[in-house]
């Protein structure tokens, strides 16, 4: 009589099991999945060689968090522009080697870019190769005023120590820009322009037409080819042509009161329930039990 | 003494049967409650559909392509004004749909699609795989159903999006970012910006239904970055 049946005993310990595993599931079930539709955006890299006396150089992109992410860009020569590259944001990495040299030796010139989510980046290699730097540009990608284009120089041309940029026959739009150096962007009026680079100081002049449209950014780049100098104008963003305004009434309601029920949920919420319905077994067997031993 | 021991362990198996009918209970509940909220809230019983509302559309097969949005703005100047979107896939939800033309109202507004079971590319913006967003309108509802972008909410990060152009080139977006946004703090600069590549973003409604102004208050939108382009 004093005794608790073996087999009530066995029956108990299964019960407390049962529960355990019940509730760990009911708790899985109700916890849903980690955070779905991650709300982090990307970033975009995009790679120069601006440095004129610099032979071809193998660039290394190492992201700091995943280096499973990392890249090598073999051969880029002086003028050469990447297209961009979208990247997860975080932190990167990003050497210059010789061409062909061992990805263990020791970097000509190295520098760090903090990739924040939906920024752009334009790592350059900039100046002589006797004082060679590693230029970290942010590439602008706000929408620029109405009727307007942003645009910047980056002179990458040893023959034109310092120019202006501006239409032919119009106000300057930037300058004087010396070699090795970037402006910041300035808001131009859009349309098709006779652009005209000058050297105040004397070195080469040109001109050559460009077009410019609504919601876009520009960079016009100096480079000596063939002995040359050249003015290339890369499109560092564009946006919509027509920028809508406010947001999209897209529904028509019949479906905004369905209470939408997750099916794990509801089987979290109704483990709970025969959960607490064997609590209670558990706890009346054993009131019984302890007042039959008493 | 033998007689009290079994119903001493016979109560127990009560109470887990009562837990068990208690479960069927709420299973029961939950299931009337579904089904009387499933209704369409705004189908009068008595008069049928409402005269403003959309002629309900077969549901399942692929909608023919219709003509422009008569309200579709002209094309941007550019060099890709000659190309249009003109199909889009998304695996993960199992949409294939061709495309309308989607333009801007008077005052600017984007105008989606008329019928709720068609999404429609925005020709105001980029085309697909060209620098710029490309912009992609549609219901997530009708008067009684879902709409065809019911389900985009559940797009997740690395999701894949096809695009097809009016040149049979393709052009594939990797999921980056699924926003809920007010609708009075539309992010334009985010979603119409200018971006270094080609980006999509996918727009439809979200959040709480309006019923005084017949519309959802917030928006759903997805981006995306080319992973595969022409």
């Amino acid at each position: 009589m004093k005794a608790t049946p073996p087999g009530s005993f066995v029956g108990r310990v299964l019960v407390h099991r049962a529960l355990t595993v019940l509730l760990a599931v009911a708790g899985l079930l109700l916890a849903g999945p980690a955070v779905a539709g991650a709300t982090q955006g990307d970033s975009y890299l995009r790679l120069a060689h601006l440095s004129p006396d610099t032979p071809n150089v193998d660039v290394y992109v190492a992201s700091v968090s995943d280096p499973a992410r990392s890249f090598v860009v073999p051969g880029v020569g002086y003028g050469a522009v990447s297209p961009y590259q979208p990247l997860p944001s975080g932190s990167y990495v990003i050497s210059m080697r010789g061409a062909g040299a061992a990805p263990d030796s020791p970097a000509v010139i190295s520098t760090s870019v903090d990739a924040r989510p939906g920024g752009a980046y334009t790592v350059a290699g900039v100046g002589m190769s006797a004082e060679l730097g590693l230029a970290v540009l942010s590439d602008k990608l706000e929408t620029p005023a109405a009727g307007k284009a942003s645009v910047r120089v980056i002179n990458g041309a040893a023959s034109a120590p310092a120019v202006d940029v501006g239409p032919a026959n119009g106000p300057t739009w930037a300058g004087p820009v010396k070699f090795g150096t970037d402006t910041p962007y300035v808001d131009v009026p859009l349309g098709t322009w006779n652009l005209k680079v000058t050297s105040p100081d004397g070195g080469p002049e040109l001109t050559t037409p460009c077009q410019l449209d609504a919601n876009s950014t520009y960079t016009v780049l100096l480079v000596d080819r063939g002995g040359a100098l050249k003015a290339e104008l890369l499109t560092d963003s564009a946006g919509s042509a027509v920028v809508p305004s406010g947001g999209v009434n897209a529904g028509y309601g019949g479906m905004a009161d369905r209470v939408d029920i997750d099916p794990a949920a509801l089987a979290g919420v109704l483990i709970m329930v025969v959960a607490a319905g064997l609590v209670l077994a558990v706890w009346q067997r054993r009131a019984r039990n302890s007042a039959r031993g008493r | 003494m033998n007689q009290r021991s079994t119903r001493a362990r016979a109560r127990p198996l009560a109470f887990a049967a009562l837990a068990v009918l208690t479960a069927l209970h709420l299973v029961a509940a939950l299931t009337f409650l579904f089904l009387l909220t499933t209704v369409p809230p705004d189908l009068d019983l008595q008069t049928g559909p409402r005269s403003s509302a959309p002629a309900p559309q077969p549901a399942g097969s692929l909608p023919a392509p219709g003509p422009a949005d008569p309200q579709g703005a002209p094309a941007p100047p550019g060099s890709a004004q000659s190309l249009r979107a003109t199909e889009l896939e998304i695996p993960a939800l199992d949409i294939h749909q061709y495309l309308l033309e989607l333009g801007v109202d008077p005052t600017g507004v984007l105008q989606p699609p008329v019928r709720p079971d068609v999404a429609g590319w925005f020709s105001g913006a980029a085309a697909p795989g060209e620098p710029g967003p490309t912009v992609i309108a549609g219901h997530v509802d009708s008067t009684s159903g879902p709409g065809v972008f019911y389900d985009l909410k559940d797009l997740v990060r690395g999701d894949r999006v096809v695009l097809r152009r009016s040149d049979g080139q393709t052009a594939t977006y990797r999921v980056t970012s699924v926003l809920t946004v007010d609708k009075d703090q539309f992010p334009t600069q985010q979603v119409y910006g200018p971006t270094p590549g080609p980006e999509l973003r996918l727009i439809t409604c979200g959040g709480t239904f309006d019923r005084a102004t017949g519309h959802y208050l917030r928006n759903v939108v997805v981006s995306g970055v080319l992973a595969d382009g022409p």
